[in-house]
């Protein structure tokens, strides 16, 4: 059952003069979890928001993406999200007005209809960070970086989807948070998920993966296992830029 | 005691109006982040509704049904000026929203013309839609007279606002307007339909200005100055409580109704509009984010 | 949006169009009339409405403004004229008339400022909705105060009465009278707009944040060109009081305002006499004697027309047939614009792309050992860079940052961070993402204001001052996401930037004296020699179909052009192809000058180790290192932070 994987072929994306993604072909295989790594502005979190299908105004998307055997290219983001690929954005991107309980109750809004479930998954999360059950009622906006990332994973959690692509979870957290986080990927991997991370720590995002993708201006310049990976030093040297 | 009473009475009477119709305005801030300057001419198009069905000289029907027919017409008008106002020009311009203030004039000014062209007169008296309920048509509040509808127009209000405020506070889906108003983006990645939730939120306006229509048309008649201009003042309503926030709209309605209130009983009521607007001139120049409203800060 | 000078093409075009209105008058003016609704009437409608049009039209244009509230200065202009011009008859002979108008223009002017600054620093949208505030005003004035209106203008006040009577038509004078305002105003206006104020207000319009950056007074420059459209516009609307004899609401209407914005937008906002051409249209169904058929229903139903045209011309504008359209007709003769295409930044992928991610791993192995080579080759030319011999950077303090703390809600950006800046070194701002050295930038170039620390410039206290003082002062700086002005072409971008610290005077710059003509000259020659400095080429198209190099260079011409004494260069690589990385590289190289001190942020290693003298390291908003490459290369807290 393939339900989870997506395949990238041929993708190109352009923002008006700038190729951001150039002719990129991958594939992400379900229940495993996928790291990009490469240099700022290679293009990963472009690659990112375009599989979840946020699309910037002048953005040209061509080639093709699909998610099971669904082509998701054209879809809208909250159909994807809503059928269970869910992107944990670069940057969190909580609802900094609302509190951390209703981000993370509008985080299980695509299966608001089963109740006990969003609960449940609530009450996982809490246990998970339980720091967040301490600042429940507090708005999303006053948290801590590594706080706010809490939430976002844990808004993802609480989604209850299947196939989650993670950006750059790491982005300006302490290394303690960091690992801490990671931890949890691992966890959230080991439960059957499907995950494609991008991170910027190469080395931690290669020392977790199965499989690695190394993009570079655009451009898909290295794949292979993640033994590989962790094997050969040049692949981290690439991410370096 | 006179003076007090009817303070009291005019400040919840005009209030309410003002406060609808800046829930109206606010509602449709809240997830678009724009001024609907149509919303005076939602409220004509439900009026003429309420005229067309109730009127001894259109349909002569019962006033049930012309309140029914007053909130569908209110709901789809405001719901057609989405469409035809907000949707197409979604690219209009790098400050777009400055294009929809256009647009929506615009709509609101197509509206009243289609409504004008209808009913070839512009200015109509419309019989209360309650007059008295098991004969009993109003009391005294020591001194000043409370008729039955305007006590209508009072409950209806608290109702609509309540239940507003109430969802807003208390349930997912009004969570959802805060959501998307927030970061529509991120909305969208939790499977959140951010269309459908500004449709929502249109609706919702649409009905608001459906209810302030079937208070005031009777009161004022159908006269397409009269709705456009308390349109205006409802939108410094919204002003002053904090475009966006239904809670918000909510207070400023009232606080602009004790404000004309005090003007009326101390015999000054010629300098009302002037005072408004100039008020919404100073609250712009001011605290443009309102008494309850938040500073949106500026990225670099 | 493209410039709003008028082409050669336009200006002929608007040039028939004006003698054609002038030559209707005459051939009009013998006729004697009874009724008001005339030709020559109806064109003297057409021109009074055309001057607040193409006022409205450029302020929107060029201004990025949407005023829905210049109904209200068209009434301060009619007050202006009927008021007090009736009692001031200073030299007791005929131009009492003409001095009603004068008045108008100042009165215009000093409400437009009022106006301006009291909102100008609002967003344009709550901008725009003070200004329908001010159009909802109106209406309630005569209500609360009907003494004020009604006044007539006596009858002496209608100007050019003599030679009117003369020519037979009592008409005539207003219609001269309202030729001759809308050529004022169409005068001033493009003098304006062609000035270094008017190149100013582009940027502005575009990104007002990275216009102040380079120095611009964004508020001043707003106010002034907002109080010169309300000026104008109250001179039509003096003119307007004087036709119908005394000052009412009916002149001014909510609605009107709309007029001036649906006239503009029909003609037009990007271009000076598009309100002239809208205006024409809007009122040509008067130029039909009787009032039957379309023209009788037009009239009956002027908001749905109204309504119609504001809903429908938008689209219009923005449909990019139209665009173009509207391009070749008014655009300003430019060079051919599909040459313009500079080749794609990726041009080296133009191979076949056989090379695609899910094949066999020796093609990727290819493609990666081909990105490997092109760092060295970046390295190479820092090498090169390296050799030439650098100044110890033993000059004096330019930049000192003590302490910085910033703090957004529960986030600290910054905790701590100190710098100081010396002449004639570069020094290299490194970080994992999210770290702060954006933030950093930001605060050293004022669009953050830290909470804790002190920075001073020079020996001087800047905590508080804002970009444009701190442009003004010797900070530029380039922007991570490029921040250009698209309505601009890229050596009005230049010309913008080098202006901005002593913009031409504004009577030279409104009526075109020979001292504004010159300036520009002067700043574009100087524009020539900054791009060619920085190697950028085909400055004089759009910047729509740069590419990533060539905005970068454009950027840091632009940073250049304001003279820096501190230059902050903010992830110049980011987006660009490691083969443009050599260049770019070597253009940091050239910046290097003794009396400036250069920051660059970059996440390229490479080109960090190539140019700059010293690192410093910043992780979650604190110094975690800093030194020579060397030393920052095997801090082992600095291995750490970046590979986690």
């Amino acid at each position: 059952m393939a339900d989870h994987d997506i395949h990238i072929s041929h993708l190109d994306v352009r923002y008006g003069p700038v190729r951001a993604i150039n002719d990129v072909s991958a594939d992400v295989p379900e229940g495993k979890i996928t790291a990009i790594i490469g240099p700022n502005g290679a293009g990963k979190s472009t690659l990112m928001r375009t599989i979840a299908g946020l699309r910037a105004v002048s953005q040209n998307v061509s080639g093709s993406i699909t998610w099971g055997d669904r082509s998701i290219l054209n879809d809208s983001a909250y159909k994807i999200a809503r059928d269970g690929l869910m992107l944990v954005p670069e940057g969190r991107r909580l609802f900094p007005g609302l509190s951390v309980e209703e981000n993370l109750l509008l985080g299980g809004y695509r299966r608001r209809n089963d109740g006990d479930a969003v609960r449940a998954a609530m009450d996982e999360v809490m246990e998970m960070f339980p720091v967040l059950g301490a600042r429940r009622n507090q708005a999303a906006g006053t948290l801590s970086g590594g706080e706010q990332q809490m939430v976002a994973v844990g808004r993802a959690i609480v989604s209850g989807a299947g196939t989650w692509l993670l950006d750059e979870p790491s982005l300006g957290l302490a290394p303690i948070i960091t690992h801490q986080l990671f931890e949890v990927i691992g966890q959230v991997a080991r439960s059957g998920r499907t995950i494609l991370l991008v991170e910027q720590y190469a080395e931690s995002a290669i020392g977790l993966a199965d499989q690695v993708l190394v993009l570079v201006s655009g451009q898909l310049v290295w794949s292979g296992s993640g033994e590989d990976a962790r094997s050969d030093g040049r692949v981290a040297e690439l991410a370096w830029g | 005691m006179t003076d007090l009473s009817q303070i009291l009475v005019t400040t919840l009477k005009e209030g309410s109006l003002l406060a609808l119709l800046a829930v109206a305005f606010s509602v449709v801030f809240a997830t678009t982040r724009l001024v609907n300057l149509a919303t005076g001419a939602v409220s004509l198009a439900a009026a003429y509704g309420l005229l067309w069905i109730t009127g001894p000289d259109w349909l002569g029907g019962p006033a049930w049904l012309g309140v029914i027919v007053a909130l569908i017409i209110g709901v789809l008008a405001s719901v057609a000026v989405y469409y035809a106002a907000i949707v197409p020009f979604g690219r209009f311009d790098p400050t777009s929203n400055i294009g929809w203030i256009l647009t929506t004039f615009a709509a609101g000014l197509i509206l009243i013309e289609i409504a004008g062209i209808w009913f070839e007169n512009r200015s109509l008296p419309v019989e209360p839609v309650l007059s008295s309920v098991f004969g009993w048509t109003g009391f005294n509040l020591s001194g000043t007279p409370v008729r039955v509808s305007e006590l209508m127009l009072v409950v209806s209000t608290a109702l609509v606002i309540g239940v507003l405020v109430w969802t807003e506070r208390h349930s997912l889906s009004g969570r959802l307007f805060q959501a998307v108003a927030q970061d529509s983006d991120a909305a969208s990645l939790q499977g959140i339909n951010p269309r459908m939730v500004v449709v929502r939120s249109f609706v919702i306006a649409g009905v608001c200005a459906a209810v302030a229509a079937i208070n005031m048309a009777p009161a004022v008649g159908v006269n397409q100055t009269t709705f456009q201009l308390v349109g205006f003042k409802a939108l410094t309503a919204a002003l002053i409580g904090g475009l966006g926030s239904i809670r918000g709209g909510a207070l400023g309605g009232f606080a602009l109704g004790l404000f004309v209130a005090v003007l009326r009983v101390t015999h000054n009521q010629n300098l009302e509009d002037p005072l408004l607007f100039a008020a919404l001139l100073a609250i712009l120049a001011i605290r443009p984010q309102g008494i309850l409203g938040r500073v949106a800060e500026e990225k670099a | 949006m493209q410039s709003a000078l008028p082409s050669k093409k336009g200006l002929i075009v608007a040039a028939c169009l004006f003698v054609g209105i002038v030559l209707i008058g005459e051939t009009q003016a013998p006729t004697s009339l009874t009724s008001d609704r005339t030709i020559i009437s109806a064109v003297t409608s057409m021109l009074i409405l055309a001057t607040p049009a193409i006022a409205v039209g450029a302020l929107t244009g060029r201004g990025g403004i949407l005023s829905l509230g210049h109904s209200f200065f068209f009434l301060v202009g009619a007050f202006g004229a009927t008021l007090w011009a009736q009692d001031i008859n200073l030299f007791g002979w005929h131009p009492v008339g003409l001095w009603s108008f004068v008045l108008a223009a100042i009165f215009g002017a000093i409400a437009g400022a009022i106006v301006a600054l009291a909102t100008a620093r609002l967003r344009p949208f709550f901008l725009t909705l003070a200004t329908f505030a001010l159009a909802l005003l109106i209406p309630s004035l005569e209500v609360s105060f009907p003494s004020l209106f009604g006044r007539g203008a006596s009858t002496g006040n209608v100007v050019f009465k003599d030679l009117a009577v003369a020519r037979g038509n009592p008409f005539l004078g207003e219609y001269y009278m309202a030729a001759i305002i809308f050529a004022i105003a169409a005068f001033v206006l493009g003098g304006y707009l062609r000035s270094e104020r008017g190149r100013a207000m582009g940027a502005i319009r575009d990104d007002s944040l990275s216009a102040e950056g380079v120095g611009i007074r964004v508020t001043v420059r707003r106010t002034e060109f907002f109080a010169l459209t309300c000026s104008l516009t109250a001179m039509a609307g003096a003119l307007a009081a004087h036709r119908a004899a005394e000052t009412s609401v009916q002149l001014v209407a909510v609605q009107q305002s709309f007029e001036f914005v649906i006239a503009a937008f029909l003609g037009g906002i990007n271009h000076l006499f598009g309100g002239l051409f809208g205006a024409v249209l809007l009122r040509a169904k008067d130029l039909s004697s009787a009032g039957t058929g379309p023209s009788q229903w037009l009239g009956d139903h002027t908001f749905a027309v109204l309504g119609l045209m504001g809903l429908a011309i938008p689209p219009l504008l923005t449909n990019p047939r139209v665009k173009q359209w509207f391009r070749s007709m008014f655009a300003k003769n430019r060079a051919p614009e599909s040459d313009t295409v500079e080749t794609p930044p990726t041009a080296k992928s133009g191979e076949p792309d056989g090379a695609s991610a899910t094949e066999a791993p020796p093609e990727l192995g290819a493609l990666a050992q081909e990105e490997l080579a092109s760092v060295s080759a970046a390295k190479k030319a820092a090498v090169a860079v390296k050799d030439a011999p650098r100044p110890e950077p033993q000059g004096r303090v330019l930049l000192e940052a003590k302490d910085i703390g910033l703090h957004f809600g529960g986030l600290a950006a910054l905790d701590g961070v100190s710098l100081t800046l010396r002449a004639g070194e570069v020094v290299g701002l490194i970080g994992p993402n999210g770290s702060g050295k954006s933030s950093f930038i930001n605060v050293m170039a004022g669009i953050y204001h830290h909470q804790h620390g002190h920075l001073t410039l020079n020996g001087e206290d800047v905590d508080k001052a804002g970009p444009a003082f701190r442009s003004r002062a010797g900070i530029a700086r380039t922007y991570q996401n490029v921040r250009s002005w698209p309505g601009l072409t890229p050596r009005e971008h230049i010309m913008v930037a080098a202006g901005a610290k002593a913009p031409v005077d504004l009577a030279s710059s409104l009526l075109t004296l020979p001292t504004s003509v010159s300036t520009t000259k002067k700043l574009s020659a100087r524009a020539q020699e900054l791009a060619d400095s920085v190697g950028l080429d085909r400055i004089d198209g759009t910047v729509d179909n740069y590419s990533m190099p060539s905005l970068r260079r454009l950027e840091i011409a632009r940073a250049l052009a304001v003279e820096p004494s501190v230059l902050l260069l903010d992830e110049p690589a980011a987006g660009m192809h490691p083969d443009d990385l050599p260049q770019l590289v070597e253009l940091v190289g050239r910046l290097r000058n003794p009396d400036r001190a250069i920051v660059l942020v970059e996440h390229h290693m490479d080109v960090i180790e190539a140019t700059v003298d010293r690192i410093i390291v910043l992780d979650q908003g604190q110094l975690l290192a800093s030194g020579d490459m060397e030393t920052i290369k095997n801090d082992p807290a600095v291995r750490e932070a970046y590979l986690g």
